[in-house]
Formats: C-alpha cells, sequence, structure tokens
C-alpha cells in the first residue's frame, strides 16, 4: 500500500473515532485487509484503491461504533499522531459530538483526508453536490465553534 | 433585460462553499457577494466557513511518528506471530480455551470413529456389569438343594408331681423322634468355597442373520435355553441378532455343535460376578451381519 493511502486511513480513524489506540488498531486491521483486499481482482465492487478504502473505513468505523462508546478517550500526551503546532481538538470533539454524521464524515474525507470530492461520493455513494453541500455545512459548523472557543478563551 | 432576483439568506449560505473553492460562475459570484454586503449573517457564515477550512488544513497537516508509521506498514502478524499474542492471554482463560478446544476434538473423534471400533459402545445393555468382572461371588449366592429337616412330632403325656386335685392338666410336650438324617453330601465335608460365575460369549459371523435368528432360536429353546436378560431370544440389533439366555450345562456341547455347522464361533468364557445355579450356564450369543465389503476382501483373499 502507498504511504499516502496509510496516512489517509489512519488520519480517519483517529480523527473520527478520537482516541489514539482505538485509532491504531482500526488502522492496522484495515491497512492488512485493503492490502490483501486490492491484491486481488475486485470484479464485483470499486476499482479504484481510494473509493475501496472509503469503503473498508466506513465499514470498520461502523462497527467499532456499534460497540464502543467514541470520543471518550484523551489524547493528552500520545506520541503516534504529532499534530501542527497551535492545534486545539476542543473544537473538533465538539463538532464530532453535535454534527450530524453524515456532515462529520463528508468533512474529514473531504478536508482532514483531502480526498477528491469524486471519490468521496462514490465511497459514499451521494452525488458530488451532496458532498458539497454537507461539507460547506459541516465547515461552517465548525468555524461557528471555533468562533466560540476564541470568544470563551 | 430583467433585473436579476437578489439571492435569499439561505441560498446565500448553501452557496459559499463554492464561492471559497471557486466554483461558482460569474453572475452567482456577483450575486452572492452583493448578498454578503447585505446580510451580515451570510458575511459571518463566510468567516465561519473560512475558519473552518483553516482548521481542517491544519489538522490535515497532522503527522505520523515514524515508528507508528513502520508498525502501520508492516505486512500482516504471521502465525508464529498470532502464536506468541496466544501466549500473552492470561493463562487461566487460555486454558479454559484449551480445554474446549481438546473437548470438541475427543467429541469429532468419537463420532468419527467407525462403529466396530467403539469400544466405549458395549453390544448391549449389560456393559454395567461386565465393568464389575473382578467382583468376588458372595457366598449366599451359593444355590442348593433344600435339605429335608424333620419337623417336630406334639405328643400329648401326663404331667407328673402336679397338684392332686382338680382336673388332669395336659401339657404340650416336644418329643424329638429320630428320623433318618440325609447323609451329608461328600462335598459339605470340604470348606466352603465361593462358586465364581462366568458368562459365555460366542460370536458368529453371518451374511445370513435373518434366516439363520429364528432357526438359532428354536434350536436354543430346543436345547432348553430360557431367554435372560430383558430382551427377548434373538433381538435384532442393528449389525446383528442378540440372543441372551441360560442353558443346561449338559446341553451346552449340542448347541456349540450345532452353532458350528453354521460357520466358525469365537467363544470366550469371562467370569461375572452372577452365579448360575449349578448345572446351568448363561450365554451371550451374536451373530453378526456381515458386510458385502468383507465379503468381497474374503473373496479375494480366496
Amino acid at each position: 500500500m502507498a504511504p499516502a493511502q496509510i496516512k489517509s486511513v489512519s488520519l480517519f480513524f483517529f480523527y473520527s473515532l478520537l482516541d489514539e489506540d482505538l485509532a491504531e488498531k482500526a488502522s492496522k486491521d484495515v491497512i492488512d485487509h485493503l492490502r490483501s483486499k486490492l491484491k486481488g481482482k475486485n470484479e464485483k465492487g470499486p476499482t479504484n484503491p481510494n473509493v475501496v478504502l472509503i469503503h473498508e473505513c466506513l465499514k470498520s468505523y461502523n462497527a467499532i461504533k456499534a460497540t464502543q462508546p467514541l470520543n471518550r478517550a484523551s489524547l493528552a500526551q500520545k506520541t503516534k499522531y504529532i499534530l501542527a503546532p497551535g492545534v486545539n481538538l476542543g473544537a473538533w470533539r465538539q463538532f464530532h459530538k453535535e454534527a450530524p454524521e453524515d456532515e462529520f464524515m463528508a468533512v474529514i474525507w473531504s478536508q482532514v483526508v483531502g480526498f477528491d470530492e469524486v471519490l468521496i461520493s462514490q465511497g459514499l455513494g451521494v452525488s458530488e453536490g451532496t458532498i458539497r453541500y454537507r461539507v460547506g455545512r459541516g465547515l461552517r459548523q465548525l468555524g461557528q465553534l471555533l468562533g466560540w472557543g476564541d470568544r470563551l478563551a | 433585460m430583467p433585473k436579476p432576483r437578489a439571492l435569499s439568506d439561505f441560498l446565500a449560505k448553501e452557496l459559499l462553499y463554492d464561492y471559497v473553492t471557486g466554483q461558482l460562475d460569474e453572475p452567482r459570484k456577483d450575486a452572492l457577494e452583493k448578498a454578503m454586503k447585505e446580510s451580515e449573517e451570510v458575511a459571518s457564515d463566510l468567516k465561519s466557513l473560512r475558519e473552518g477550512l483553516k482548521y481542517c488544513e491544519a489538522l490535515r497537516n497532522t503527522k505520523l511518528s515514524e515508528p507508528y508509521f513502520q508498525h502501520l506498514s508492516q505486512p500482516p502478524k504471521t502465525l508464529r506471530d498470532r502464536a506468541k499474542g496466544w501466549h500473552q492471554i492470561k493463562p487461566g482463560f487460555r486454558y479454559g480455551i484449551e480445554a474446549i478446544i481438546i473437548l470438541v476434538i475427543f467429541i469429532s473423534i468419537g463420532f468419527m470413529t467407525p462403529k466396530q471400533y467403539r469400544f466405549w459402545e458395549s453390544d448391549s445393555g449389560f456393559t454395567v456389569v461386565e465393568w464389575k468382572r473382578d467382583v468376588q461371588a458372595p457366598e449366599l449366592a451359593v444355590t442348593e438343594e433344600p435339605q429335608n429337616i424333620p419337623e417336630p412330632i406334639l405328643t400329648e403325656v401326663p404331667v407328673k408331681g402336679m397338684v392332686a386335685f382338680g382336673p388332669p392338666t395336659t401339657q404340650l410336650q416336644v418329643v424329638a423322634v429320630p428320623v433318618a438324617a440325609p447323609e451329608p453330601k461328600k462335598q459339605d465335608a470340604k470348606p466352603v468355597e465361593a462358586r465364581k460365575g462366568e458368562i459365555i460369549r460366542a460370536t458368529l459371523t453371518s451374511q445370513q442373520v435373518e434366516e439363520w435368528t429364528p432357526l438359532v432360536v428354536d434350536k436354543i429353546l430346543s436345547l432348553g435355553g430360557i431367554k435372560a436378560g430383558e430382551v427377548q431370544l434373538g433381538w435384532k440389533r442393528k449389525g446383528g441378532s442378540y440372543f441372551h439366555f441360560s442353558l443346561p450345562e449338559a446341553n451346552y456341547e449340542t448347541l456349540k455343535e450345532y452353532l458350528q455347522t453354521l460357520g466358525p464361533v469365537r467363544i470366550v468364557r469371562e467370569p461375572h460376578p452372577r452365579v448360575m445355579p449349578e448345572g446351568t450356564i448363561r450365554l451371550i450369543l451374536w451373530i453378526e451381519q456381515r458386510s458385502s465389503g468383507k465379503k468381497t476382501e474374503s473373496a479375494n483373499g480366496e
């Protein structure tokens, strides 16, 4: 697997699960699974590796979400993910709690992981316009949360 | 040319993302900019959206530590690696799982073993008795003919030296009358020794079990055989017929000769806790259905 794909998977799980240990386990499982899946020919499902990646990540995310409470672990003093200087995850946590899941997912894939909207629309099974609509709404909500944080600070 | 209609706040907000990412055409862009000037709410949302974008860009720059990236890049664990992980599980839990796996394997083997090799399944419901082969027969079990013990004879005799007046009284007195006692048997002279019981198991293999079973039943009955156990003589079980009976010992040789006319008979005498009356023996005869496979083998052997 390409390093960019490995990073995409791990970023997705880190920012969707908000738990380093859970993210590590889920990332490892999905990467191993993808490694074997992308080797063989997949005639039935999607052929683009990044679309397959989105499929597998969502499948794993839903399975974890069904069994474990998310957004509860502390991310302090962890060393696997090195955040950019000055980044505070408080707004992101709040966004994770408040935003509708489809908007949250659209923002992650589009703005955090950085996938193209065409790929995301294929991976999530919705139109590109819907993706743009969800991303726009999500970003506005996230920006408002950031503004409130600034005001509170 | 009609004047273009102004954008509502709702529509303006929905177009903000396309505006920021440069996907709006010129007329819409102009309309949106005009809407932003007129509505503070739209302008505020644009600001929020830009902040959100900036924040997400910072998140996108998150890096993975080198060891972590190496860990994720490694291929899946081999079987040996997984075995190492298995030994890291708590011993109690691990032993429990191992015990269950072993139990399942044994049960599976039990089900897969051909019936003739299932040593734990006996040919009848008498298995429990057979497990007690070493038990000594109790002396009470020895049965003998009841002896003729003479009954006392009651006679009426006058009592001497009793009171003179009054009516003569009578009293019953036991008088032993000598009766010729039976001579003690010579065996009785020897110290009593508990007889040990035994059972004779005879096995016969045939392809004509159906035809032979009634014939053998008739023969056993004609030789004075009596059904023992709970099932009738010639009870049909899977794979053959079963005869459990007692027989006068004198007729054993006759029966044996008869069975040998039907085929080779395998006879085994086994000690058994049940002691039969003298002159009587107990047998279990099993006429087994020979399978067609065996027949072929024997035919080839011949």
